[in-house]
Parts: structure tokens; C-alpha cells; sequence
């Protein structure tokens, strides 16, 4: 193999054995494909892919939300001040502690109509209430506070990695604690981060999937439905294998690129 | 030192729980009649995944027996219909919290759910039935013969079909599926011996796996369909019920018979 280039052999390798598993389950079904009555004119094809579309932005709000929730978590567990630092460990207990899918039921039956009835009294115009109490809105909150979760795990791990001394020194030259985490710790820090982030963000957009629970009609949901219109099943799910795919597998490389850029 | 950040804001998420306790299941108070006028909207939950009743269309809408009940109630009370599309597992919460006035989901009648949620008069009785792995067909003839040890019987988690597999097979191995489609495939690939479940919808599977299952069209059980509303909200199923019994004596039922074409019947058999 080694008279190959590298790409040559990755592609080869790729090919080998993602068409391998394609042609597996593809060549030999127990009853004939109905791709059409999915895929075809008059087919399913728009219901799913508009299930793609609210899986891509309800993964993309949510992974903002988690970086910040995450850094500002971090930060707070980095905090010299122990009840700072508390709030950081309460946090990341809570949501890290509990299956995300109670937190997504819980928030949405139970808290979010006790917050918009107090908003209400409040006096927030309905309007707003209402945006604050949709599916969607404390969908991506909810997945942005479970990301942030980890997130803050991995900024704490990222930052206590980097060797004591180099705190010491930096101290040692007059430094405040904050231009140490600043401009020493950090820099090293993100570099560290950027693995267990990509792993975390890849969970992330197949997490969206639980908020199927609370009514959110992304890929997953939409895709649930179409097999119960049509009583098929791979027809719509090897497509939708793909379409999780077309979304990870970005991800993944463009960590890797950034992670190669900062070494 | 490093400067702490203002912790106000995530102190409050402490206080996260406790607003839940305080909000669970305390559905708005007031009349729900009054509210659905003011909104000029009845907001109707069901989960678009049981054909015919409820089912999503290739242009994305919800159709079937039970939206067009839905809409003759919606027009009765001179408001649109608007439909909530819900996992079953969310359906008596989606309800109990106040996002949904009705749930109109195929929802069978049963002495469990009464206490959760106030049912309709029955508007419809359907039929269930199994859909048995080929191989097994000699076997397995009736429900009876599934009450053995070593027989598994595949069923749809939350349904009147595990609830009658729990009391007719208890000797069996009853494995609960979120979605039907994986029932009946486990019946084809032959991991579970039958699944029992609506008949219409057994119909479908078996046209489905045609070589590798049989279907047993001997009812199993009968199941009385009921919309349902909170306990609270007697005055909008005294409405309820007389749309429905208007839709009896004027033949707008039977249309709908004729029209989603469900196995079943209006009349207890």
C-alpha cells in the first residue's frame, strides 16, 4: 500500500468500506426498495428535507448558545471566588447529571408555561411571551444549556491542563490573574479544546433529535411520520443516515483543519 | 485577582426547579370556551402517525378521519382548527399544560386515561388484530396461542393493544416499540412471532412484508376511540359530545366512514 499516496490510500480505504456497508444492506433486501413512493413526484421528499432545514438552524442556534453558556461556565469554574466557582459546578451538575430528555419535557410542560403566565403578569407583551414559550425557542435553549454543560467541562479541563509553572511564572513577572488567563493560559488552552469540542458539537446536532419529544418537527420527527404515511422504513431512513451525515462530517473536518492551523 | 462575573443571572437558573414544581399540571385557569373564542382558534393535539385517523400528506399537511372531526367541532364553536402534531408519549401533557384545548388522536377509552384526561362518548370502535410471522402461521392461530413461555409479541409502547397483550399473553415476552413500523418488522425478520395492534393498520404492515408475514383478521379486542379534554373543561365536551351526536344523526359520521375508509365500526359491535 505504501507505493500510494496517502490520499490515494484514504479514499481507497473510504470507499472500501463505506460502499461495502452501502452495498450490504442495499443489494440483498428481504422485499424490493420503494424509493419512489418517498423520493418520487408527489413523494415525501419536502417533508423530510424541511425537517433537515429545522435540524441545521436548531443545531446551529443551540451550538452558539452552547459556546457561550460553555466559555461563560468555564470561566466561572476558573473563578477564584467559591461561590463563582459554585455556580459553575451547580450548573454543569444539573444538566450534566439528569437525561436530557426529562430536562427538554420538564422545560417545556412545566416550566415554560409557568414563565410565560409570570411574564404575563409581568406585564411583557403577549407577543414576546409567546416566542419565549414556542418549541423551537426552549428547544435550542435547552440543548444550549446541556452543550454549554460540556463545553464548560472541556474549557476547565483545556485550561488546568496547561502546566502550573507557567502560571507561576507568569505571576512571578507581575501578571494579574486575569492577563495570565488571558494571555498565557488561553492561547494553549484553545488549542487543547478543539478535539473534545468537535466531539461535543457532533453530539449536538444528533441530540437535536430528542426535541422531537416537545414537538419540534426536525429530521428525526419528520422523518418518524413519513415511515408511519407509508409503513416503509429504510426508504426513509438510509436517506436520512446521509442527510445527519452531510451535517457531521463538515463539522468533523473543519475541526480538523482549524486543529492542524494551530498546532 | 480575577474579576468574578456578575453571578445574578445563573443564580436564578437555581431557582429553576422550583419554578417547575410550581408550575407543573396547573393548566390556566378559566373558561377554555372563552379562550378559544378570544383566539379564534381551537388548538387540537394529535400524534400524525396512525393512519387513517391522523397522518401527514406529502405536502407536509395533516389529513384523515379524525382532523375532520376535529375541523366539525372547530366549525361548530365558529373557529379555525389548529393542529398540534405530538409524540403520543406528550400527548395527555401537551394537554394538562394548556398548549392544546382537545386531543383528537385515535385515543382509546380506558379506565387509566379517565383519570388524566375527560373522554368524549366513544365516536368510534375499532378493531384489533396480529400480524404473524410467516413461519409461525401454522402455530400461532389465535391470541391463545401466543400465551406461552418463549412466544414474543411485539406492540406499540402506551397503546390498548400492549395493554391487551399484557392481560390476554401474561406468560409471553412483550416488547414495546416507539414506532409501529418497527413492530412489524420485527414480526417479518422473525425476532418477534406476531404484533398486535389496530387492524387497518396490520392490514397495511402485512401488504408491506407480504412474503414474510399473514395477518389473523379474527378481532382480538374492540376499542372505543374518545376525544378528550381536561377534567376541568366540562362545558366544551358538553360540546363535544353534541357534534358528535349531531354528526350521528345527520350522516356526516357515515360520510367520514366512507371517506378514510378505517376498519372498524361507529356502533359498539
Amino acid at each position: 500500500m505504501s507505493r500510494f499516496s496517502p490520499l490515494l490510500q484514504r479514499i481507497a480505504v473510504t470507499v472500501l468500506l463505506v460502499g461495502g456497508l452501502v452495498a450490504f444492506l442495499l443489494l440483498a433486501p428481504p422485499e424490493p426498495f420503494q424509493w419512489g413512493r418517498i423520493w418520487g413526484e408527489g413523494g415525501y421528499g419536502r417533508v423530510i428535507l424541511g425537517g433537515f432545514v429545522t435540524t441545521i438552524w436548531i443545531s446551529l442556534a443551540s451550538l452558539v448558545l452552547g459556546l457561550v453558556f460553555g466559555f461563560a461556565g468555564g470561566r466561572a469554574r476558573l473563578s477564584r471566588s467559591p461561590a463563582v466557582q459554585q455556580i459553575g459546578t451547580v450548573y454543569v451538575e444539573l444538566v450534566r447529571g439528569t437525561p436530557f430528555l426529562i430536562q427538554v419535557i420538564v422545560a417545556y410542560y412545566c416550566f415554560a408555561p409557568a414563565l410565560h403566565a409570570f411574564l404575563l403578569k409581568l406585564g411583557v407583551p403577549s407577543a414576546v411571551a409567546q416566542v419565549l414559550d414556542s418549541a423551537q425557542v426552549v428547544g435550542v435553549l435547552a440543548l444550549g444549556l446541556l452543550c454549554g454543560a460540556y463545553v464548560t467541562e472541556i474549557v476547565r479541563a483545556a485550561v488546568e491542563s496547561v502546566d502550573r509553572g507557567q502560571t507561576e511564572a507568569a505571576l512571578a513577572q507581575g501578571m494579574t490573574h486575569g492577563q495570565v488567563l488571558r494571555l498565557v493560559l488561553l492561547p494553549q488552552a484553545v488549542r487543547r479544546m478543539i478535539p473534545p469540542l468537535t466531539g461535543e458539537l457532533v453530539s449536538l446536532v444528533k441530540d437535536s433529535s430528542i426535541l422531537s419529544i416537545i414537538t419540534v418537527a426536525e429530521l428525526t420527527k419528520r422523518s418518524s411520520e413519513v415511515r408511519q404515511s407509508t409503513y416503509l422504513t429504510f426508504e426513509v431512513l438510509l436517506p436520512v443516515v446521509v442527510l445527519y451525515l452531510c451535517l457531521t462530517f463538515p463539522l468533523s473536518r473543519l475541526a480538523r483543519r482549524l486543529e492542524l492551523r494551530l498546532r | 485577582m480575577l474579576a468574578p462575573m456578575r453571578p445574578l443571572p445563573l443564580v436564578l437558573l437555581a431557582y429553576l426547579p422550583l419554578a417547575a414544581l410550581f408550575g407543573c399540571g396547573s393548566s390556566e385557569p378559566g373558561d377554555t370556551l372563552a379562550r378559544i373564542r378570544a383566539r379564534g382558534a381551537l388548538v387540537v393535539a394529535t400524534e400524525a402517525e396512525m393512519r387513517p385517523f391522523e397522518y401527514v400528506q406529502p405536502d407536509g399537511s395533516i389529513a384523515g378521519f379524525d382532523v375532520d372531526l376535529a375541523r366539525a367541532i372547530a366549525d361548530d364553536l365558529g373557529v379555525k382548527l389548529e393542529l398540534r402534531n405530538v409524540p403520543w408519549d406528550s400527548i395527555i401533557p401537551e394537554l394538562k399544560s394548556g398548549r392544546s384545548d382537545l386531543i383528537a388522536s385515535a385515543m382509546t377509552i380506558t379506565e387509566e386515561r379517565g383519570k388524566a384526561v375527560l373522554f368524549s362518548q366513544p365516536y368510534f370502535f375499532t378493531v384489533t388484530a396480529l400480524l404473524v410471522n410467516k413461519a409461525k402461521a401454522s402455530e400461532i392461530k389465535s391470541i391463545a396461542d401466543l400465551d406461552r413461555e418463549g412466544r414474543v409479541l411485539a406492540v406499540k409502547e402506551g397503546t390498548t393493544g400492549e395493554f391487551a397483550a399484557q392481560q390476554r399473553c401474561p406468560k409471553a415476552r412483550i416488547v414495546s416499540h416507539k414506532n409501529e413500523d418497527g413492530a412489524a418488522l420485527d414480526v417479518a425478520e422473525g425476532r418477534a412471532d406476531a404484533f398486535l395492534y389496530d387492524l387497518a393498520n396490520v392490514k397495511q404492515h402485512q401488504a408491506n412484508h407480504p412474503d414474510r408475514t399473514v395477518l389473523l383478521p379474527e378481532p382480538v379486542t374492540y376499542e372505543p376511540y374518545g376525544l378528550a379534554v381536561r377534567h376541568s373543561d366540562v362545558t366544551l365536551m358538553a360540546r363535544v359530545d353534541a357534534v358528535i351526536e349531531a354528526m350521528r344523526k345527520d350522516g356526516r359520521m357515515a360520510a367520514l366512514m366512507k371517506r378514510h375508509a378505517p376498519e372498524g365500526s361507529l356502533e359498539k359491535p
